[in-house]
């Protein structure tokens, strides 16, 4: 876990530019549970699988980093990889028990326009 | 990176021929072991032995036809090439092995454009090979049309399942029609190509950055995707979607003169497509399509949305952001799955090859009746990422795009499937607050049919021929 907590903040500014590249991103962060667990919580719009390519593109140097930090993770290069990273976090999602939205009919395109309005 | 193998990649991929004519054909497998000799028989070089299918390369002056084939997944099984192959994988191809019916509510082919409402056994597991042959005339496209014939009925190879022929539309010079790059509705096509690079084809400058090939060209370079196993099969090949879209021509233009309260017939037509009919965009144009200065045809295509500082047309006043151009091929304007202002390419671009059917409608005649409509081709390296995604995410929803928020009920107007009881295009004014709200839009198209193609290379049709 202190591997990543070293390699992560270098990638960072990369992945922000890859969520805004992808646009249906609202939030995510990265959180440690644990010695051995590391926890990555995010809202976005619509379905993650019309996206996982634009994911896997975007997002795949990020994701190849973390996951040699990672028990059994998915085939890398993740970009090459876009179904088995889909069916991987699948299989490793956690829904929540509850989820609440003070927006819940605006999609970040939506804030976006907002904000540039504003 | 390696250079494009001209002379193993079928010809259409990377060229847009300006042949006037073309037949499609839709083949059921007969004997397995015919049809795989019979496809060998295609690529063997032989002219006098049976047509050969095109290759990417410049063709001989005097070539009068060019022969393409797509198999589709259930070909693949049919031709037994899955049974010889134990390790055939399209891992990563879910869409091409699941085909083109059982997807078709993804991109919107609900209600009369369902499968079950498709002709030809498109939605049958009998569509197994499509044949594309271009020609010069149309008495040369029923010679080779009658040798065909005669090739696959004499061995038992393929029995027909169904034809459908495309004809350029024309216009009358000098008392004689000579053919146009137009299609139904009357708008100039085909201005917009994409430009690969290493392609044997320059597109018009169009302020994008040239695809990479493996975008449409499998190769082992591809930045998101392994080649489907085995190589020697998927290696060059490429994705084809095959639509049959029929075209509403005279509810089209009764729907431009309905408006004509709110806003001029040729300006409506313009605001939907984003250019004027006879091609001028609004991006260069937006008042006229016939600029005093002129534009030159290879300008016609010079143009971006949105640049890098945010200026430009983010808000749609020139022309709007849900006009079809402009969904199609956001250029560089920031939507879902694609960059950053002035961010100039995306993953998600298609070629078009497409053709019109049935003659051509003069505005303001009386519906005659006849089915008109478009033989479309769009090719690709990922049908899910490509196709599926650009009719799903950017044609049928309104919600892709940041800088104005649409109405989320707004579709593309020229093919979203919009339901006139909901459907909205808002037209933003310059000197007005409020846009100008079109509604009650019909969906002007009814699909007919569809087909998931693999284009596979020459040398893996050769491979397929050889499987013993």
């Amino acid at each position: 876990m202190q591997a990543l907590s070293q390699i992560l903040p270098p990638l960072l500014p990369k992945m922000f530019e890859a969520a805004d590249a992808i646009g249906t991103l609202h939030f995510a962060r990265f959180v440690v549970l644990g010695d051995t667990t590391l926890a990555f919580v995010s809202e976005y719009d619509g379905t993650f699988d019309d996206y996982i390519m634009d994911f896997a593109k975007f997002l795949g140097p990020v994701f190849d980093a973390i996951f040699e930090h990672v028990n059994n993770p998915p085939p890398t290069p993740v970009a090459k990889n876009a179904d088995a990273l889909l069916e991987w976090t699948k299989r490793n999602n956690l829904d929540p028990l509850a989820f609440y939205s003070a927006y819940p009919s605006m999609t970040v395109q939506d804030i976006k326009t907002q904000a540039v309005a504003a | 990176m390696e250079a494009l193998n001209l002379e193993d990649i079928q010809g259409f991929v990377l060229r847009q021929y300006l042949f006037p004519v073309l037949r499609h054909f839709l083949l059921k497998v007969g004997d397995p072991a015919a049809a795989r000799a019979m496809i060998g028989r295609l690529v063997s070089g032989d002219e006098n032995d049976a047509p050969q299918i095109s290759t990417a390369e410049e063709a001989p002056p005097g070539t009068t036809y060019h022969l393409h084939l797509g198999i589709t997944y259930a070909g693949l099984v049919a031709l037994q090439v899955k049974e010889k192959l134990p390790n055939l994988a399209f891992k990563s191809f879910a869409a091409f092995v699941e085909g083109a019916a059982p997807r078709a509510a993804r991109v919107g082919d609900v209600g009369r454009h369902a499968p079950e409402n498709w002709v030809g056994g498109f939605s049958t597991g009998n569509a197994h090979i499509l044949l594309t042959l271009y020609a010069a005339r149309a008495d040369i496209l029923d010679d080779y049309t009658t040798h065909l014939t005669k090739l696959f009925a004499n061995t038992k190879a393929f029995e027909e399942l169904w034809h459908g022929d495309g004809a350029a539309l024309t216009e009358v010079v000098n008392g004689q029609p000579v053919p146009v790059p137009k299609v139904h509705f009357g708008y100039t096509d085909g201005i917009s190509q994409v430009s690969i690079k290493g392609g044997p084809e320059p597109a018009l400058p169009d302020h994008q950055q040239p695809c990479e090939p493996w975008l449409f060209v499998l190769s082992d370079d591809a930045e998101n995707y392994y080649l489907p196993d085995p190589p020697e099969l998927s290696r060059n090949g490429s994705f084809g979607v095959f639509k049959l879209i029929q075209q509403d021509v005279v509810g089209f233009e009764n729907f431009l003169q309905s408006q004509k309260d709110k806003i001029d017939p040729e300006l409506l037509a313009a605001k939907l497509m984003g250019r004027w009919r006879n091609g001028t965009p609004l991006m260069l144009s937006p008042e006229t399509d016939s600029p005093r200065d002129g534009i030159k045809f290879d300008q016609m295509n010079d143009f971006g949305y949105v640049n890098a500082d945010g200026s430009g047309d983010p808000r749609g006043l020139r022309c709007p952001i849900g006009a079809h151009i402009r969904r199609v091929n956001p250029r560089d304007q920031p939507v879902t799955g694609q960059g950053r202002p002035g961010g100039s390419n995306n993953s998600h671009r298609l070629v078009r090859r497409g053709m019109p059917y049935g003659p051509t409608y003069v505005p303001g005649q009386p519906d005659d009746g006849i089915e008109r409509g478009l033989l479309g081709y769009f090719i690709c390296s990922n049908i899910e990422n490509q196709y599926e995604f650009v009719l799903k995410q950017w044609v049928n929803d309104g919600e892709f795009v940041g800088a104005v928020r649409m109405n989320p009920k707004c579709k593309d107007a020229i093919i979203g499937n919009n339901d006139p009881a909901e459907s909205i295009f808002e037209i933003r004014q310059q000197d007005h607050p409020d846009p100008i709200k079109i509604t009650g839009i019909p969906d002007f198209l009814t699909t007919k049919a569809a087909a998931y193609c693999f284009l596979p290379s020459i040398s893996a049709l050769k491979f397929i021929a050889n499987l013993k």
